[in-house]
């Protein structure tokens, strides 16, 4: 069976009508989970490691201008 | 748990094991956890002319510093390795704050930049670093885009004498389309380093097509001198086709001239361009007297005449000198 344009309208309408609603009753619950943080921790703090590889200090390095712009 | 990260206008939605836009604040069992603290990617001895930055201690080596990570993704970044990689992909020294400014005394610099990547967000670390540079009797500069939220921007500002801030465009659809972010925020930023009492310079990479027309520039000029002031430095710089965006060409030098002459028409007194090689235009001349108070080639300073901060005829040069 197909549906005439008028129908898919509604449909349309509808489904936009659920999506709000959905939308209306979920953020509250969803804010109700998430804390709000301002001062993340610092590694030295609490011991995270650095997720990437590590690589030795090389002071030569260090004294020779970046290719990086800036 | 899902956390909010408030640092910055993305006010990213972390879920557990996720980070937020910028790659490195990133949700551990809940807690939200600045990953590159203590760990930077690059660390190198500029001459601070290279950030740029004019106004301020020319001809001064500054140890320069970024970690992993930027909340804004342009398309025509040009550090973009370090800037859009995740820190698992980026090798990392193992640097705390008191270790790096004990470097920079031993290299016999004056001053510390957080530049290269975006130092807003590993904003924690600059903190720190700013903090105990300025125990040491360490000067401190930003080289941002910017792009923060207020009250955090106020906490760091109190501890940096210096920002290089890039305002891409005057343009809320450029900052939405090319970088994924708005540009209130920015604006604000430059107001209030201003405020604080920040030397502040002013970068924009002048990119064809999108941000060089003579009204774009007139409006970015116009807003400088009325928010910022007449005094404030303004870097037009070339752009290069990168990254995501190589299907444009170099900016003509002829387009950066214009820019350079509008800007100066509008009544700003220090206009310079950069990343290309053109006579007169990075050295700094008196606006009362034009006469030549310091040349630069490249990131070299041939001359620098001030006495002072001061042009022979007794006109006072907006910058930190000594």
């Amino acid at each position: 069976m197909f549906l005439r344009k008028r129908d898919l309208r509604v449909v349309a309408v509808s489904r936009r009508m659920f999506l709000s609603l959905s939308a209306l009753l979920l953020v509250p619950l969803r804010k109700k989970k998430m804390r709000a943080l301002s001062q993340p921790l610092q590694r030295s703090d609490t011991g995270y490691p650095y997720p990437g590889p590590i690589k030795r200090i090389d002071e030569q390095e260090m004294k020779r201008p970046s290719t990086w712009a800036g | 748990m899902t956390v909010q990260c408030d640092l910055c206008p993305k006010a990213c939605i972390i879920a557990p094991g996720q980070s937020g836009e910028c790659r490195i604040r990133v949700n551990i069992d809940g807690r939200l956890v600045a990953v590159s603290y203590g760990h930077p990617c690059a660390v190198h001895l500029d001459p601070v002319e290279k950030k740029p930055i004019f106004h301020f201690l020319p001809g001064t080596d500054i140890l320069s510093i970024a970690t992993v990570g930027c909340n804004l993704h342009c398309l025509n970044c040009q550090n973009w390795e370090i800037s859009q990689e995740n820190p698992e992909n980026v090798a990392a020294q193992e640097l705390l704050p008191e270790q790096l400014i004990a470097l920079a005394q031993k290299f016999g610099c004056q001053s510390m930049a957080y530049t290269y990547t975006e130092p807003l967000v590993f904003y924690e670390y600059t903190l720190a670093c700013s903090m105990k540079a300025r125990e040491a009797g360490l000067r401190n500069i930003l080289v941002t885009a910017g792009y923060l939220n207020e009250e955090p921007l106020r906490r760091l500002f109190a501890y940096v004498d210096g920002a290089q801030i890039d305002i891409k465009a005057m343009s809320e659809s450029f900052y939405q389309d090319v970088c994924d972010a708005s540009l209130g925020p920015v604006l604000n930023a430059c107001v209030l380093a201003k405020e604080m009492g920040l030397l502040l310079e002013v970068t924009n990479l002048v990119i064809p097509t999108l941000n060089d027309s003579e009204a774009d520039l007139r409006r970015l000029t116009r807003w400088i001198v009325s928010h910022l002031g007449a005094d404030t430095p303004l870097h037009f710089s070339r752009f290069h086709p990168q990254y995501r965006m190589q299907n444009l060409p170099p900016t003509p030098a002829e387009i950066l001239q214009l820019a350079r002459t509008i800007a100066q028409e509008e009544g700003l007194h220090y206009v310079y361009i950069g990343n290309l090689s053109l006579p007169d235009a990075e050295n700094t001349y008196c606006p009362e007297c034009n006469a030549l108070l310091i040349e630069r080639r490249g990131f070299t300073v041939i001359n620098n005449n001030l006495k002072d901060g001061k042009c022979f005829c007794g006109k006072e040069i907006y910058g930190l000198w000594q």
